[in-house]
């Protein structure tokens, strides 16, 4: 192929990503089995059955308690964070992936797949060890992104983003060699994620798949404030944001009014304390907690909160002006004025000029 | 095969709540001996506030979902030495912590589901999470005040005094703990902690009673057996963290005053 014949494709690649509508999956089974056959007989691989999940956690526990077949050391070397083969490390490679991958909403998937990876978990924990969240470690512990379950993924739209990037590569340079894989093992991968496929894991058994799920943006955030913003049609695990930010099911799915203010209390995650405030209205906020200014300067206000438990504690209003909402934080007992409260958070006597 | 535990699956199940409405007895004839009995009726002097329903199934030895974890210690009458040999795994999200434990020793086996300190399902079944392979030694190592302990990549086990996933500034930056390498505790050294603990009859007693005699046991039977006798050392620890391992000019340090 000529550069201008790899520019075209990459255009169209990319063309073909950004005509997938996010909100809704009709999966094309048959385009997608193909897809798959090929790809495991470029690897010597028989072709078998797939098995469709009908949600991200469903996907994983099927994975999980599979054998599952490693072929991925067999794909491209990559660099120490795994993103970028070795021997691609042209920034035109990079880019044209990153481009790729926002076109189809690869950057909302890979937020996802952390999410599915999950925390976490100390293992074999004594029942007279346990403490909650202080729970110490007993030996023990899973690495979720270090799991075979995780290793042995393969992605779609990282392929097909890849497939752009491999266009760019070629374009970009005079005597370089395409990817040998190109043709079974990225390029396919553009239509079969534009099919419906998202993940795939391959099985001595079977694949097993799960299709991409429905998702709900707002400029280019994941964000719905009636329901999950990730929802699989056929499955239960669903994923809830506001603004771009994780947040409880709860927060979404109660209505403004009768939220109570008190739940910022609780929330120890500053994003999620902002989508509460956002949500609720600071002046609801002030009113619920018996907010008492202690001082005020400029777009700041130190606030004595009533904590609802017999305390009260000194909190920092503070506007947010990236994205011009409040925020509130907690700041020591100590602080009697907005300028002790923003040393104490900057660790420093200076205002910022900008909070983010 | 893979057989990594999934944090997703264990807050799924966490949130099904097996069980809800539904009461589980103990039914394994000692419910109600004076001790376990002591235990409840302690547990209600303390909490008058208990409500009526509660109450009432707390005095026929059940538990059920929505109780919390100091309930479900009363009304099945749980002494220390039911819960030797229950293990369960542990997860957390938003630092609400999801766990899940098999084990106990009341007659049928369930899986406890917790959401933090309430008890979210039970569910019966044969299932069972077996302890670390070392659990015996680290068991042993926390007569010495080590409590939090690491599989290393060496494939040692290392203990410290203080848990390295939350400790306070100070701590972290002038390293106020200890870290050290856990040993292969020998058959002397497992017979002696049970001498101490004066469960080296017991232990010598059921030993033959399985047809063994102590110099011959299988360390298969010898460490499950040993784990059933050797109490947990008193007194627990306190909750020794106070914070998350970051400077106080992270993001994760901004945190709202703790509720405690």
């Amino acid at each position: 192929m000529t550069k201008v014949e790899f520019h075209q494709l990459e255009e169209d690649i990319l063309r073909r990503l950004k005509a997938i509508d996010p909100s809704s999956v009709a999966i094309n089974q048959p385009a997608i089995s193909v897809t798959l056959d090929n790809y495991l007989g470029s690897f010597g691989l028989d072709p078998r059955p797939i098995t469709w999940a009908k949600d991200g956690l469903d996907a994983v526990r099927r994975a999980a308690r599979s054998n599952l077949v490693a072929i991925k050391d067999q794909l491209d070397r990559f660099d120490y964070a795994g993103r970028v083969p070795v021997e691609r490390e042209a920034a035109s490679w990079v880019a044209s992936r990153e481009t790729a991958k926002a076109a189809g909403q690869g950057e909302q998937l890979d937020l996802l797949k952390g999410l599915m990876q999950g925390h976490s978990v100390l293992l074999s924990i004594p029942w007279r060890r346990y403490q909650g969240n202080l729970t110490g470690d007993r030996g023990a512990r899973t690495s979720p992104a270090y799991t075979p379950t995780w290793q042995n993924v393969h992605d779609a739209s990282e392929y097909a983003a890849r497939a752009a990037a491999e266009c760019a590569w070629m374009r970009a340079g005079s005597e370089r060699q395409l990817h040998e894989g190109f043709e079974t093992g990225l390029l396919p991968f553009v239509a079969a994620y534009v099919a419906g496929l998202w993940l795939f894991w391959i099985t001595d058994c079977e694949i097993i798949a799960l299709s991409r799920p429905s998702v709900q943006l707002q400029a280019k955030q994941l964000h719905c404030e009636d329901g999950p913003a990730v929802r699989w049609p056929e499955g239960e695990d669903n994923y809830f944001y506001l603004n771009g930010v994780h947040v409880p099911r709860e927060l979404v799915e109660t209505p403004a009014r009768e939220l109570d203010p008190r739940t910022l209390l609780r929330e120890r995650n500053a994003q999620v304390r902002r989508e509460i405030v956002r949500k609720v209205g600071i002046e609801r906020v002030c009113e619920a907690l018996e907010a008492r200014c202690l001082d005020r300067a400029g777009d700041y206000e130190l606030l004595l909160l009533d904590l609802q438990d017999g305390r009260t504690r000194p909190f920092l209003k503070m506007k947010n002006p990236s994205v011009g909402v409040y925020h509130i934080e907690g700041v020591p007992s100590e602080c009697q004025t907005v300028a002790e409260a923003l040393a104490w958070r900057n660790q420093s006597d200076l205002p910022p000029s900008v909070l983010t | 095969m893979d057989i990594d535990i999934n944090s997703g699956e264990i807050i799924s199940d966490c949130l099904k709540q097996y069980g809800r409405g539904k009461l589980f007895a103990r039914t394994d004839g000692l419910q109600f001996e004076a001790q376990r009995a002591a235990l409840r009726h302690a547990y209600l002097e303390a909490h008058p506030e208990t409500d009526a329903q509660r109450r009432e199934a707390i005095l026929n030895a059940a538990i059920t979902p929505g109780m919390t974890r100091d309930q479900v210690i009363a009304a099945w009458g749980l002494l220390e030495e039911d819960t030797r040999t229950s293990f369960g795994h542990v997860t957390e999200d938003r630092r609400v912590a999801f766990a899940y434990f098999t084990g106990i020793e009341v007659g049928t086996n369930y899986a406890l589901y917790f959401r933090d300190e309430t008890l979210m399902g039970v569910r019966e079944t044969d299932e069972l999470v077996p302890p670390h392979e070392r659990e015996i030694d680290m068991r042993i190592a926390e007569e010495s005040g080590t409590f939090y302990f690491y599989d290393g990549n060496d494939g040692e086990l290392r203990g410290s005094n203080v848990d390295q996933f939350h400790m306070d500034w100070d701590t972290a930056h002038l390293h106020l703990y200890t870290v050290e390498l856990i040993t292969r505790s020998s058959r002397y050294r497992i017979e002696t902690h049970l001498e101490a603990n004066g469960a080296l009859g017991k232990y010598e007693a059921e030993l033959n009673r399985l047809g063994y005699t102590v110099e011959k046991a299988p360390d298969e039977v010898r460490f499950p057996l040993a784990l059933r006798l050797l109490p947990y050392p008193q007194p627990e620890r306190g909750a020794q963290s106070e914070g998350p391992t970051v400077p106080p000019d992270s993001d994760n340090w901004r945190v709202l005053p703790s509720s405690d």
